[in-house]
């Protein structure tokens, strides 16, 4: 009996002990590798954590990370299905289509990249000779019979739908082009406008770019707000949960770093570094400059609310019945814990941070650094 | 000196009779020819094995995805949810058999090609003709077309977009670049095989240069250039996907590019099969010209 009993207390102990320790940590390093976009203001985030290491502050000593640029969030998109990417920066579209493509990959949205008045991805340009438009209604309405270009798949082609599904305008033709494809087709004068996001408004435009379009109209002239989003593979958020915390707190870091002005010139610096085509006044205007209102300006350029938030939230609804609606996703609401922002609440809660983080009020382009 | 070579050179006999009913004779005897040509096929095991194959890549594509599930085949639409997309009168994705946009989409990417198509043959085909005739040429003209050759077809998009007007004729430049170089070194290639005694043998019986060029040359050269038409062809075909991307608005390689962007697997299964099935009709049509207008291999065979 007094052996049992040594036996019993052991075994308690023992049980006890195990139960203390709670789940076994990843302690060992992982190998991550990243989607990002850099040519677009959604993923600025995600460079500043490139450029500054900061996700070694996060991750288990050992770990590498490798940040594959992509041009738009298509190519994401199915890179992560494939599983050739673990975490991806996405426009609000290519977020919701990832999350609906269970058969081959669920996918999980886990964090708030940005909430803008349109100010980002609902951006309509129109070639450089188009008339001088004395308001963005007057634009909108210039578009009828025109041939206008997007690439299909991205929160722009999004943006564009909505557009003419509410002012029944009608292009006579609406052509599905790359952004490499369009900047040409400019050139050439052989589209009359397109619906882009920034940083490539700013590249493209007359304010601080080459001037071959202009920018004329942006979704905060419908009241349509574009957002971005990182998404998350449900299998290595399973498997790695300490791993995606940790890239979320280098995430809310980089967020913080954006939203003080004393980084804003840094900040177009590292954009400027890991792209081509884009110098430092495109990437400052592309996120800090202010858009004249007579052309869509909104007084804020940007939100971070991190988490999703009921505006994010509502944002995020109406994009999956758009776009069921639309044919392009096969379900009008979102997948079963596709939307889950539970790993970001906790790390803002365990910073004790209130939210939003910020928001970024807009600058003169006077204010832009020269070079 | 000329000696006796075994030439199927045809002189001038059929001259004398009436250019109508010559032309009436020939197109009665291709006629013939085709359906004999047919009922040989039918009757051997060709059509069958081909259909054998096609069924068990079938069944290859059915038991990887959708009953044994192997990994990273798992992702990939099966053949049975490509055919309900593709046979439902309210496709998930919008594209079916009975949406009007899928024929649109063959009938625009069938234009493009068919223009392409020729505007490679009429250039393409001279072009190796005279390379292959006059030594000096094929050394002025030879290096550049090598090293244009290799050039993907995608490389070229920028500059077509400013070099050519409108969105059509980028579209046609890209796929008739790839056919272009398939055919002019297959016709090349061609009046390079045919034998030295044919021209000797033409040259001793006293034919003129252009005799030589369009009695010996081109027949000669004739099965390599419908070899080359048929490769042209088919990357015309290949080089579609690249070609549409800039016309943003129709065609089988715009609808692929579309569905990839948006991530609608069995659109994109769908869009290949209907690439693959008109290709392949094409290149038969081309094999069936081929075989008309040499008739001499058959009656060699």
């Amino acid at each position: 009996m007094n052996g049992f009993r040594r036996y019993a207390a052991g075994a308690a102990m023992f049980a006890a002990g195990l139960l203390a320790c709670g789940p076994l940590r990843a302690a060992e390093p992982v190998n991550l590798t990243v989607g990002y976009q850099p040519y677009d203001t959604i993923s600025y985030s995600a460079a500043v954590i490139r450029a500054k290491e900061l996700w070694k502050q996060y991750l288990p000593p050992g770990s590498t990370v490798e940040f594959e640029s992509a041009l738009q969030g298509s190519i994401i998109v199915n890179a992560m299905v494939a599983d050739k990417q673990q975490i991806g920066y996405l426009g609000d579209m290519p977020a919701v289509v990832v999350t609906t493509k269970l058969k081959q990959a669920p996918v999980r949205l886990v964090a708030n990249l940005g909430f803008s008045a349109g100010q980002r991805c609902n951006v309509i340009m129109v070639r450089a000779d188009a008339p001088a438009f004395k308001s963005a209604e007057e634009a909108i309405k210039w578009l009828d019979g025109k041939v206008v270009a997007t690439p299909k798949g991205s929160c722009a082609d999004r943006f564009l739908r909505q557009v003419i599904e509410r002012t029944k305008i009608q292009p006579s033709e609406v052509l599905n082009q790359s952004i490499e494809v369009i900047t040409t087709s400019f050139r050439a004068k052989k589209i009359d406008a397109a619906v882009l996001w920034e940083p490539s408004v700013s590249r493209i435009g007359d304010i601080v770019g080459e001037g071959v379009a202009r920018e004329v109209a942006t979704g905060h002239v419908f009241n349509m707000p574009d957002a971005g989003f990182i998404a998350m593979r449900e299998d290595f958020i399973k498997q790695h949960p300490d791993i995606a915390k940790g890239w979320l707190k280098a995430e809310l870091e980089a967020q913080q770093f954006i939203l003080d002005p004393k980084n804003w010139n840094e900040v177009a610096e590292i954009v400027k570094s890991q792209t081509k085509g884009i110098t430092v006044p495109m990437a400052w205007y592309s996120i800090f400059g202010a858009v004249p209102p007579e052309r869509g300006g909104s007084p804020l350029r940007d939100t971070k609310p991190f988490v999703f938030d009921d505006k994010v939230m509502q944002h995020l609804t109406g994009t999956y019945t758009f776009l069921h609606g639309a044919k392009v996703i096969d379900v009008d609401t979102a997948p079963a814990g596709a939307i889950d922002d539970s790993l970001a609440r906790q790390v803002v809660k365990e910073k004790g941070i209130t939210l939003p983080l910020g928001v970024i009020k807009p600058l003169d382009v006077s204010k832009a650094p020269k070079i | 000196m000329c000696g006796r070579t075994n030439m199927s050179i045809e002189f001038a006999s059929a001259a004398d009779r009436p250019g109508s009913v010559q032309a009436e004779e020939q197109r009665q005897g291709s006629v013939r020819l085709a359906r004999y040509r047919l009922v040989l096929w039918l009757k051997s095991t060709t059509p069958y094995l081909g259909l054998a194959g096609i069924v068990a890549f079938l069944g290859a594509w059915y038991l990887l995805t959708e009953v044994l599930a192997l990994p990273r085949f798992e992702k990939l639409p099966g053949p049975v949810q490509v055919w309900n997309e593709f046979v439902s009168r309210d496709p998930t994705f919008g594209t079916s058999m009975f949406s009007p946009d899928y024929y649109k989409h063959i009938l625009w990417s069938s234009w493009r090609v068919a223009q392409a198509f020729f505007l490679a043959t009429a250039l393409g085909v001279p072009l190796g003709l005279f390379m292959g005739w006059k030594r000096t040429f094929k050394d002025y003209a030879f290096p550049v077309i090598e090293m244009l050759r290799p050039i993907p077809v995608l490389a070229w998009v920028p500059l077509a977009i400013l070099m050519m007007p409108g969105r059509e004729a980028p579209i046609i430049f890209l796929a008739f670049l790839a056919a272009f170089f398939a055919t002019t070194l297959n016709t090349l290639l061609g009046v390079e095989s045919i034998d030295e005694s044919y021209f000797r043998a033409a040259r001793c019986l006293g034919s003129k240069p252009r005799h030589i060029f369009l009695r010996v040359v081109v027949p000669g050269a004739m099965p390599h250039i419908f070899t080359g038409l048929q490769i042209g062809v088919g990357v015309a075909w290949f080089s579609l996907v690249a070609a549409e991307m800039v016309s943003g608005e129709h065609g089988l390689g715009f609808l692929i590019w579309d569905s990839y962007v948006l991530s609608q697997y069995p659109v994109i299964v769908i869009a290949m099969v209907t690439l693959g099935v008109v290709g392949y009709l094409y290149s038969a049509l081309i094999r069936l010209v081929g075989s008309m207008l040499m008739r001499w291999t058959v009656r060699e065979a």
